[in-house]
């Protein structure tokens, strides 16, 4: 999977979880979606999740604070995956 | 001595333990101290006479801390104004309390209060040595909290000196376990109760105080603080332990020595699901309105094997030492053990009455001679023959959004405010299980419910903002007249 085809179905979930009218870019982070709260942030790790096929570290999950983040944490995760 | 003084004291004589870690930087007893001189040096200076009320902008800081027992030291009041809620709800706060003056650790404060308004201390990095004893009153006022209200207003509650007294005085007694050597963890809001007794008690004993970082998941630090061994006390809301629930096998929680809960009922079913977590660890199921001073009853127990539980919810066990519950019908008549009823508390910590507000919440009872003055908690509850208390519900709309109290006709009344005329409905409904969010129901509304969510993001607190608004053509009603709420979850919620 390339970084392209991570950050455009990581786009996709949050476009499904958060249902805001804001452009979601890399740097789109946690203080332009106003739902972004916590339990949205768990809706949204347990699809990108799914979608994905991964599990995320608990203590590292603190540390991803913008879709960028989770774009690269993903790649790093499942970049070299068919 | 009064208990603000035995702060001092205490203060004193732990002045080498460590008071508070806060993001990873360890403050001693005798420095907290110091910030304590510096704020009420300044708070001094400004103001004159005593029992007014000051405002604190609490930001996750030492200086917040201080702030309050620098109010305290000096004769007067702590009014918390949370950084995170909109300007309006805080001028709200502040205009209704008559807090002139704002302690902040930030100059630039807008969008949080209106500087127009109010006096501005900035007390960051402010510390003094110069130390003096607390001039303090019996009849001191500790502080005034804001919560929902029935009546589809806020309610102002002030407590003071003596409310808080009892409390602590009840707790130190009950919980000898907590002492210098203990590090407990703060996870809660300032403008709750529950933050007090996250803090206040620890520093009674000479205990080490965790805060958490600002600007994170709070549920993410907690976990994190938690599995870095550095905490043995936690008290949480169990909605903490169901977000982090997915993560049960990562974590290891074994050196937890007690483990508290509070705000919400707490589900037999969680606690199963973590006891293998924190395997060493006493729990407390906490039960009490912030009316009657941070908590009324506990339920202590280690064993999950005789735990005593009514339909899945732990109970939540027996007044603390100086609380009188009694238990009514609809006619004020008290039951007995088994029937089910609202919860009336009497004793010590519970309030003269709400600030500004003709509402009178009491009822009285002649008890073993003597008249009592009781509290009405609103909270449907039931006692087996032991004496152990069951929450069951409520009497009214009020739900808890995550340990905050949330009466469903203040949201309603909110939007009603923004669409006069309209038939609002609020339905409070599980987003994922254990996690409840509000949702609204407009009849008949044709204009943009997007437009109206974000002038309610701009008027409330996080947690009285709604989910989602629907537009519904009518309101479905139950067989007594009722708008049917479940129907309307069972429809746009549950259908989704």
């Amino acid at each position: 999977m390339t970084r392209e085809d991570i950050k455009n179905n990581t786009i996709s979930v949050f476009k499904e979880v958060f249902k805001e009218t804001v452009e979601f870019r890399e740097s789109t982070g946690i203080e332009d979606i106003k739902s972004w709260d916590s339990l949205n942030h768990i809706i949204l790790i347990k699809r990108l999740e799914e979608v994905f096929t991964l599990q995320f570290d608990l203590f590292k999950l603190i540390d991803l604070k913008s879709l960028g983040d989770f774009v690269d944490y993903i790649y790093f995760e499942k970049g070299n995956e068919d | 001595m009064n208990l603000i003084q035995k702060f001092y004291y205490s203060f004193k004589k732990f002045s080498g333990n460590r008071a508070f870690c806060i993001n990873g930087q360890d403050i001693s007893y005798a420095e907290f101290h110091e910030y304590i001189n510096g704020a009420r040096e300044l708070l001094e200076r400004e103001i004159t006479g005593k029992n007014n009320p000051v405002g604190i902008v609490c930001f996750e800081c030492i200086e917040t801390y201080a702030a309050i027992f620098a109010t305290w030291f000096s004769g007067n009041y702590f009014i918390p104004v949370n950084p995170k809620h909109p300007l309006e709800r805080n001028m709200a706060v502040v205009g209704n309390t008559g807090a002139r003056y704002v302690f902040s650790t930030k100059e630039d404060v807008g969008g949080i209060i209106n500087t127009n308004k109010i006096r501005l201390l900035n007390i960051n990095g402010l510390k003094s040595a110069v130390d003096k004893e607390p001039d303090v009153g019996n009849e001191q006022r500790m502080y005034v909290l804001t919560t929902s209200g029935s009546t589809g207003v806020p309610k102002y509650v002030p407590i003071n000196l003596g409310n808080v007294t009892a409390y602590c005085t009840a707790f130190m007694q009950m919980f000898p376990e907590l002492k210098s050597g203990i590090s407990v963890l703060q996870t809660h809001d300032h403008t709750t109760d529950a933050a007090f007794t996250s803090y206040l008690l620890p520093l009674l004993a000479g205990a080490c105080i965790y805060t958490l970082p600002e600007g994170q998941f709070k549920f993410l630090s907690i976990a994190r603080l938690m599995s870095d061994k550095k905490v043995n006390w936690v008290k949480l809301t169990p909605s903490v332990l169901t977000y982090l629930s997915p993560y049960i096998p990562k974590l290891d929680l074994k050196h937890i020595l007690h483990f508290g809960f509070g705000g919400e009922a707490l589900p037999l079913s969680l606690v199963q699901k973590w006891r293998a977590v924190f395997p060493n660890a006493e729990i407390s199921n906490f039960y009490g309105p912030t009316e009657a001073t941070m908590n009324s009853t506990f339920y202590k127990f280690k064993n999950l094997d005789n735990v005593r539980a009514l339909n899945g919810t732990i109970a939540i066990g027996k007044p603390f030492p100086g609380v009188e519950c009694v238990i009514i019908d609809g006619e004020k008549n008290i039951l007995g053990s088994g029937k089910e009823g609202e919860l009336c508390i009497a004793g010590k910590q519970i309030m003269s009455g709400y600030l500004n507000s003709g509402h009178n919440p009491f009822v009285f009872f002649k008890l073993n001679g003597e008249e009592k003055k009781f509290y009405r908690t609103g909270d449907i509850v039931r006692m087996d023959k032991d004496g152990y208390y069951y929450f069951i519900g409520r009497v009214d709309d009020q739900v808890k959004i995550e340990g905050y109290r949330v009466n469903l006709i203040e949201v309603e009344n909110a939007v009603r405010n923004l669409i006069p005329d309209s038939k609002v409905v609020a339905v409070a409904h599980e987003k994922i299980q254990g996690l409840k969010r509000l949702y609204i129901f407009i009849e008949g509304f044709t204009g943009e419910t997007g437009e109206v969510k974000q002038k309610l993001i701009g008027q409330l607190p996080g947690q009285m903002v709604p989910e989602e608004i629907f537009t519904v053509p009518g309101f479905p009603f139950t067989s007594s007249g009722k708008v049917d709420r479940r129907k309307l979850e069972q429809d746009y919620l549950l259908k989704k």
